[in-house]
């Protein structure tokens, strides 16, 4: 039997939620999460050689929120949030965001799904290699971001996505890794910090 | 198993600059395929390299037949006895395991325990110290694995007690039973040398190809390694696999010195590149090969993995007509091949 890349270099990730009220952060979420098949699956073309011939595209330079997480969806077969953002305006809202949103399409299953999505950019000065086996994203929703979402919904779910493993015209990303995480009420009178590690054994 | 090194790589693959696409004598870092797969060498025990056809006779020899022993004396000749030519089926195979039961006392022949720490594949020295007299024996490399003599300027005149893997011409070998008397000879020539596929230091490279179906590993062979694909192991669901076929001389040399126990996956060593100066591209090249490797992925095997035997049904000899095998002749691939599958999801 062939072991999978997770469990055999022992891929684990970390993530851990912080509230900001006027520079001070507050520790709210503090958990293991999953690393998804998708990202089996992108290395797969590129070890394959039938992917992007630019490494960039393998990397994780985006992700989701969403409002409909669960436990249930902290397995290796997720492939989407439950319930993502599903506007422009959904996470920059009117004001000043500091987050670069933009719409794409998204593998799931091997499929290309174009119904569009919108992402997150995480700027590159925002990942950090900590060690030769460990890469953590710092992710800042600033309080002018996610703010008066449909419904009044919570935040509770976010997920790491690689950019465009098949160099796809239109941009299409595949989840990577995924966590459900306790509500938050976003307001604009707080940002919230994602510190997100992975390590790769 | 894949190991520490892969994690340096997939580190690597996440953290390295996108605003390097800006730089026209940098952009090249961000091709992908430094990477993926480069390389792939084979090992065994460590006291294997001071056994099998690794042994140096203290009696001077030269090109007859008749031999007490193998020879650092003898022009060339890959001396091979077979202390299991007494066996059924085996009298014209190198049987391993009748070389261990011969020197079982003072021989073990099991390989370093596979350890995700590992850099390299066999942690003992795999220098012969059989060969500590010989003029250029500082040249002996001590790698972890086979080397390549063939193509060493210092070495290549003793490849036949260096080991690994003989010259691309017809270099003889000498058969001899286990009262040291003359079987047979024969004429072994490197596959991997003839097409310029492996470096001195027994680097096999990559074929440049993208995956492809599995019936292409004959075919294809004569670009080193080859991605391998199909419907049970579609890249579709993240797995790829590496096919190597050991055929002609290559597996016979393989195979007289004790066979192969270790097969390491390579991956290029970027970090140390470029800390030497070196910007990619970094093209292959045999005789001049530049690159540095990063161990990422083994697997070990307690049995040698050559092991073979007579068809004599067939009047197939093991070692002069099974393994002494082209791609393409006789048999449909020629050789052992060997099927790395990886699980990336």
């Amino acid at each position: 039997m062939i072991k999978s890349l997770t469990s055999q270099l022992g891929i684990k990730g970390h993530l851990t939620v912080h509230k900001v009220v006027d520079g001070q952060e507050e520790l709210v979420y503090d958990e293991d999460n999953v690393i998804v098949s998708g990202f089996g699956w992108a290395l797969a073309h590129l070890y394959g050689k039938v992917g992007s011939e630019t490494i960039t595209d393998y990397q994780i330079d985006r992700f989701k929120l969403g409002v409909s997480g669960g436990a249930g969806l902290q397995v290796s077969t997720t492939t989407d949030l439950s319930g993502p953002l599903s506007s422009q305006a959904s996470y920059i809202g009117t004001g000043d965001s500091s987050l670069d949103v933009v719409s794409g399409y998204r593998w799931e299953n091997n499929n290309v799904v174009t119904t569009g999505d919108w992402f997150a950019k995480i700027p590159f000065s925002k990942v950090t290699k900590i060690d030769d086996r460990t890469v953590r994203y710092t992710i800042l929703v600033d309080e002018d971001s996610c703010n008066d979402l449909p419904n009044d919904a919570n935040l509770n779910e976010i997920g790491l996505f690689i950019k465009n493993p098949k160099a796809s015209a239109t941009e299409t990303s595949v989840l990577a890794a995924y966590r459900y995480f306790s509500n938050i009420r976003k307001t604009s009178d707080f940002a919230i910090v994602f510190r997100w590690t992975i390590s790769f054994g | 198993m894949l190991l520490r090194g892969f994690g340096d790589i997939l580190t690597s693959v996440m953290t390295v600059n996108p605003a390097l696409a800006d730089l026209p004598t940098a952009s090249s870092i961000l091709d992908a395929s430094n990477y993926t797969f480069q390389a792939v060498t084979f090992g065994k025990d460590s006291q294997g390299f001071t056994n099998h056809s690794h042994v140096v006779s203290s009696t001077q020899y030269i090109d007859g037949v008749e031999a007490s022993g193998a020879s650092s004396y003898d022009s060339g000749i890959l001396t091979i006895i077979n202390y299991g030519s007494n066996l059924a089926n085996g009298a014209s195979s190198y049987v391993t395991s009748a070389y261990y039961l011969q020197f079982s006392s003072t021989y073990n022949s099991v390989p370093n325990d596979p350890s995700p720490l590992d850099d390299r594949l066999e942690r003992g020295s795999t220098i012969s110290t059989n060969l500590s007299n010989y003029q250029y024996a500082s040249a002996l490399p001590d790698l972890g694995h086979y080397s390549n003599p063939a193509l060493d300027s210092q070495l290549s005149s003793i490849w036949n007690k260096v080991g690994g893997f003989p010259p691309s011409d017809a270099s003889d070998y000498y058969f001899y039973d286990n009262t040291s008397s003359f079987t047979f000879s024969g004429h072994i020539s490197s596959y991997f040398n003839a097409n310029g596929l492996m470096d001195k230091n027994g680097y096999l490279t990559f074929n440049p190809k993208s995956v492809q179906p599995a019936t292409a590993r004959g075919t294809e062979a004569s670009g080193g390694a080859l991605l391998v694909s199909s419907t049970s192991v579609p890249v579709s669901s993240g797995q790829v696999s590496v096919s190597i076929v050991l055929q002609d001389g290559d597996a016979c040399t393989l195979a007289a010195f004790g066979g192969v126990k270790h097969v390491g996956i390579y991956c290029l060593d970027l970090a140390s590149l470029l800390s030497s100066g070196l910007l990619p591209p970094y093209d292959w090249d045999a005789l001049n090969n530049t690159r540095k490797y990063k161990l990422v992925a083994t697997v070990t095997t307690l049995d040698d993995i050559l092991f073979h035997r007579d068809f004599a049904a067939l009047g197939y000899s093991g070692f002069q007509t099974v393994l002494n095998q082209n791609v393409g002749t006789g048999f449909t691939y020629g050789g052992p091949n060997i099927n790395l599958t990886f699980d990336f999801k």
